[in-house]
């Protein structure tokens, strides 16, 4: 194999892993979150806003219809984690996927930390992302397929996807009409403290770490900058693998920074395997059989 | 087969595939170049607008408070007025109190719900107000005291025999469940 060709190349074992790992968050997220989605869409109707597929609707669907579709993506999000049936289930799952997400934000509150679970889904469901580490392979008993390209371009895209999620975010914040002031920190500041304020009144708790970081002015310039550097520098992620773990590792840490100054959690971000594309996680499958 | 190569059309699949979804994902930025009463968010493909808000030090927040037998008051949690987390409940309240100004109709329907919610067992009203914070003193002072106006009041139901608000049933009602 050529060396730009092993470049462009991945294991079977690496995609398979991460869609194991994403689905597998999936499943927890969703059936965590099955009695609060019960309820949810039984939100009064004048509250529903479609957004996403959701907008074929006029209205929501009886709230039977939308307990089925909900279990049915926790039946998809199990299959397609263990990777059975997946020239079927991949599909189905982002499309299931899809729809279950953009319908629980269609209830006048849109929660963008589920946009790249949604895209992730959406590139590894059309892919062959369960030649290996999965139940189809299992039962096939074939051999594990050689690194190739076909497992190489889902991650990369999954990685360009997660790249365009930070840029666009950057550009949101110097696209204003004061444009480049974001740096300078005091939106953030005060973005930070209208979202303790909101907490308080509704009953909730404004994060210690807000009310003790927010006299400090200079420090806000510095998390200001270092967002916007990794957001509107994240395209050059993509230009080497080291670089690119680097800005993961990075994003990583600013969402449990996030979490610690506002509260807020990006649970996909701060559970790291948003960002598993980014790495050899089949060197995981090796240790493990190392220590059996 | 040979496992080096590609399947018939398979790389052509993948490159429009990946062009397709990174032009989706890119397709939001167009909202930047409209003017801002008329851009519109989306899901998954979204251009973040929570960040191109100008935020200032006084801010407005519309919220409930219940208020006791002895007038005292009481701000309630979110998980008291609906479902779906803080943010859902906010921004349904701010949508029913401010966007379409019904912010008698939230407190009709929501008065019934909390005379049967048992941490509400005390209240004998509930207010939709609007309080303006001044952001650096709530946060330098480490207390969230702001300056409300009432947008409406209802009084909550204690006689069990009470019927609900006019127009709300358990299934529609104008809060979330």
């Amino acid at each position: 194999m050529s060396s730009v060709r092993r470049a462009v190349s991945a294991p079977a074992a690496r995609l398979g892993l991460v869609r194991a790992l994403v689905g597998g968050y999936t499943l927890v997220y969703l059936a965590r979150r099955r009695k609060m989605l019960r309820k949810v869409v039984r939100t009064d109707p004048a509250m529903f806003e479609p957004v996403g597929p959701v907008r074929a609707l006029r209205r929501p669907v009886p709230p039977p219809v939308a307990d089925a579709l909900n279990d049915a993506t926790l039946v998809t999000t199990a299959l397609f984690a263990l990777g059975a049936g997946h020239r079927l289930i991949g599909p189905l799952h982002s499309a299931l996927l899809s729809w279950t997400l953009s319908y629980r934000n269609s209830w006048s509150m849109i929660f963008h930390s589920d946009n790249a679970l949604v895209v992730h889904t959406l590139v590894l469901g059309a892919s062959r992302a369960a030649d290996a580490v999965s139940a189809d392979a299992l039962l096939a008993r074939r051999p594990q397929p050689a690194a190739h390209p076909r497992y190489h371009w889902p991650l990369r895209l999954m990685n360009a996807s997660s790249t365009a999620v930070y840029l666009l975010s950057g550009v949101s914040k110097v696209a204003r009409a004061d444009g480049w002031s974001w740096v300078r920190g005091d939106s953030l500041r005060r973005q930070i403290a209208i979202d303790g304020v909101r907490k308080e009144v509704f009953g909730s708790h404004a994060s210690p770490t807000a009310y003790a970081l927010y006299r400090h002015k200079a420090l806000f310039t510095l998390f200001a900058a270092g967002s916007l550097i990794l957001e509107l520098g994240a395209p050059l992620s993509l230009l080497g693998r080291r670089f690119g773990r680097l800005w993961a590792v990075s994003w990583f840490g600013m969402h449990w920074g996030i979490r610690v100054i506002m509260g807020i959690k990006f649970r996909y971000q701060m559970s790291g395997v948003a960002f598993a594309a980014w790495f050899d996680v089949e060197r995981l499958l090796e240790l493990a059989r190392r220590t059996r | 087969m040979n496992e080096d190569l590609w399947a018939p059309h398979e790389r052509g699949r993948a490159t429009l595939f990946a062009a397709l979804v990174m032009g989706a994902m890119l397709w939001p930025l167009r909202q930047h170049l409209r003017p801002a009463e008329r851009r519109v968010d989306g899901f998954p493909l979204s251009y973040y607008p929570m960040f191109s808000k100008r935020r200032r030090q006084h801010a407005n927040v519309v919220y409930a408070v219940g208020i006791l037998a002895d007038d005292s008051r009481r701000r309630l949690r979110h998980s008291v007025l609906g479902s779906g987390g803080l943010n859902q409940v906010r921004h349904q309240l701010y949508r029913v109190a401010i966007t379409e100004d019904h912010p008698q109709q939230y407190a009709d329907a929501l008065a019934p719900r909390l005379a049967a919610h048992p941490s509400c067992a005390d209240l004998v009203r509930v207010e939709i107000v609007r309080g303006e914070f001044d952001l650096d003193t709530c946060l330098l002072n480490h207390q969230v005291e702001g300056t409300e106006t009432v947008l409406a009041t209802a009084d909550i139901p204690r006689d069990p025999a009470a019927p609900a608000a006019p127009g709300v049933d358990e299934s529609a009602q104008r809060t979330p469940a």
